[in-house]
């Protein structure tokens, strides 16, 4: 190792970061986690093994987030190495931005290996970097030999330093600023759960299937479940004998790296809004698709996608908020995300793609899971992951109905997807 | 393996129900497995609730610095004839059981409003004391204090129990009143010593012509209906 990162290092936040920091509380959690469902038993040494030498390679994971006056801020603790420990009923649990208290966590339990984010330290892109290396350790651990390709970091080499830049800042350059609105959306209501449950509803398909049925109607995977959401959430306030009905939105994210190169494996995403106005009259699924596509597809353009990168920079670089105490500019943040980020949205749907990696490693995984964690009060969120054959499409939220996780499953079956559900429901 | 009969969806062989109609699983051909492991863990664990004591115990430290920098500024520097240090401790005390107090120990919404109340009438009494003026004292501020804190309960009781839209009207309107036809009482006596009720009956005959309307309202479903009829939006 020619460099090695000194050990007082810190990071300040970015611009995802400086929102995910100011919206944790008790009842948001902007945890999520992934999962990989191997082959045979998960063997906790040799996953703890892994860890330990997993870790080094990312810096940026041995963090704390600290108070500081004006902005929290990521403490590096080169020592730090999560403890693997046997996994809960109730996933995705807040953070505390304490000394004690990590922002990564491990777990393991029968088959499955998981991790836990904190947002604020890296998107799912990121995190699945992470996944995979640790997941490629974990089996040369257990006697199979996994090439360092695809994804899978190298954890003998030293951390690249181009890792953990602060992407938006480096495209926050448009002339022009662009910031989002959109009017108040449809949420879905009912009974919470008590405190710290986290309702999981997974739906387990087979890739091929999902791609014939989305093949009809000309759409990609995403766009296809995307809309079949939709349809659903329309359904369930349909139900509801409304006087009036509000328009049903999805929260997409965007993985910025597609349109901006960088290394980066700290946040890097912007979200796209897609709305459907109920008011307007009924709409045939084919309708839906084509909203869908077409809608996400004007979002996904690099000129906007930079005057918005630019606008929220601005917004944290702007003199009047950057001097203000943290906690009351924490409140305003919080605030604000809850009018722009929380209120416009029915609920979110990310779909971090192909968990792709070498063959070595593909045979004993069965399966790739994602689950997000709670928003304010709890409706679920969606998240979608697949790799090899199998596809996976999980709810999670706190509320005690599942009437959308059944609408939708339902439809899958009756659009001829086989459809395996699996659930942490107390029974 | 299992597929729920309503849903069409393939059920894990642990399950029971079906995780999205909880209908229950009956297959005479593939019974219910359980010894294998559920999908999903059992064991719950919860992080430690935040801890606002921290938040609790910084206020106490800024008002207490505030109150003891003033009172030494007061009898040392400036102004040592007129107690204005006094003042300023007992508006930090105020500060401390209505802002701090809630953070530091937990309590019920009750103990809460008690403690404000007391706290409240502690901080008049002192100033009170400071001017002699134990006869306002007596005869406004502890009868105010007395009515407001009947107020704020009864509404909080509402609130609590959420009773329908009606009733909490209903409650409201009659605490109102009350409230108001004490006040005048209490501020009649004080003024001129005899009781002239004017103001407050013209507002509780107002009140009381209306609550009686949606009392009627209230009490009968078809004239309920009927108003809702006529008065939906
Ligand atoms: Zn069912």
């Amino acid at each position: 190792m020619e460099k090695k990162i000194p050990a007082e290092v810190w990071y300040p936040l970015d611009n995802a970061a400086m929102v995910y920091s100011a919206i944790q509380r008790d009842d948001y959690s902007a945890v999520y986690r992934f999962s990989a469902v191997m082959d045979e038993q998960v063997d906790p040494e040799a996953l703890q093994r892994a860890v330990n030498r997993v870790m080094p390679r990312f810096p940026g994971f041995q963090v704390r987030l600290r108070p500081g006056v004006f902005w929290y801020y990521f403490d590096g603790d080169p020592t730090f190495l999560p403890q693997v420990e046997p996994d809960i009923a109730n996933p995705c649990q807040p953070v505390r931005f304490s000394a004690q208290d990590r922002l990564l966590r491990v777990f393991y339990y029968e088959k499955r290996i998981s991790i836990e984010l904190f947002h604020a330290m890296a998107d799912g892109s990121g995190a699945l970097v992470f996944l995979k290396t640790l997941i490629g350790e974990y089996l040369r651990q257990k006697g199979i030999e996994v090439p360092c390709a695809m994804g899978v970091l190298d954890p003998e080499l030293p951390p690249e330093p181009g890792e953990w830049e602060d992407a938006y800042a480096r495209y926050a350059t448009s002339r022009v600023k662009r910031g989002t609105k959109g009017s108040l959306a449809f949420r879905q209501k009912g009974i919470p759960e008590p405190f710290y449950t986290l309702n999981i509803t997974m739906g387990i398909m087979k890739v091929d299937a999902l791609k014939a049925a989305a093949k009809k109607y000309g759409a990609t995977i995403t766009e296809y479940l995307a809309a079949g959401l939709i349809q659903s959430l329309l359904a369930l306030q349909h139900g509801q004998d409304l006087a009036r009905e509000r328009p049903v939105a999805l929260v997409v994210p965007i993985d910025l790296r597609h349109f901006f190169p960088s290394p980066t494996m700290r946040n890097f995403i912007l979200t796209a809004r897609v709305a459907i106005d109920p008011e307007l009259g009924e709409y045939a699924f084919e309708e839906l698709v084509e909203i869908v596509r077409h809608s996400l597809r004007l979002q996904m353009t690099r000129q906007e996608l930079q005057a918005r990168i630019t606008q929220n920079v601005a917004l944290q670089k702007s003199p009047i908020l950057r001097w203000v105490p943290r906690p009351l500019k924490n409140r305003a943040i919080a605030l604000g995300f809850w009018l722009s980020g929380e209120r416009p949205y029915s609920t979110t749907f990310t779909n971090p793609g192909v968990f792709k990696v070498p063959e070595s490693m593909q045979e004993h995984i069965q399966r790739i899971e994602v689950v997000l964690g709670q928003s304010y009060r709890g409706p679920a969120n969606c998240a979608a992951i697949s790799c090899g054959e199998t596809f996976t499409f999980s709810f999670s939220g706190t509320l005690k109905e599942c009437d959308l996780e059944r609408l939708f499953f339902r439809w899958l079956v009756r659009e001829g997807v086989p459809v395996k559900v699996i659930s942490n429901r107390k029974e | 393996m299992s597929y729920c009969v309503n849903c069409g969806v393939e059920l894990d062989p642990t399950a029971s129900v079906c995780p999205l109609c909880n209908t229950p699983v009956m297959n005479p051909k593939a019974p219910v497995d359980r010894e294998s492991p559920p999908p999903f863990p059992l064991v719950r664990r919860e992080v430690e609730p935040v801890d606002r004591r921290s938040l609790g115990l910084l206020l106490t430290g800024m008002l207490g610095a505030v109150a003891i920098c003033c009172g030494l500024l007061n009898f040392l520097a400036f102004f040592p004839q007129v107690p204005w240090g006094w003042y300023v401790a007992g508006a930090a005390g105020l500060i401390w059981v209505w802002a701090a107090l809630p953070f530091l120990v937990h309590m019920k919404f009750r103990y809460c409003l008690a403690a404000d109340l007391v706290a409240t009438a502690g901080f008049l009494a002192l100033v009170a004391g400071l001017v002699e003026g134990w006869f306002w004292y007596l005869e406004l501020a502890l009868p105010v204090i007395g009515l407001t804190s009947f107020l704020v309960a009864g509404l909080a009781y509402c609130r609590i129990f959420h009773r329908s839209r009606l009733t909490t009207l209903l409650v409201f309107l009659g605490i109102t009143a009350v409230y108001l036809l004490g006040l005048e009482l209490v501020l009649d006596y004080f003024m001129e010593g005899t009781y002239h009720p004017t103001w407050s009956l013209i507002a509780a005959a107002v009140i009381l012509v209306f609550g009686a309307i949606f009392l009627t309202v209230r009490l009968r479903p078809r004239l309920r209906a009927e108003f809702r009829r006529r008065f939906h939006s």
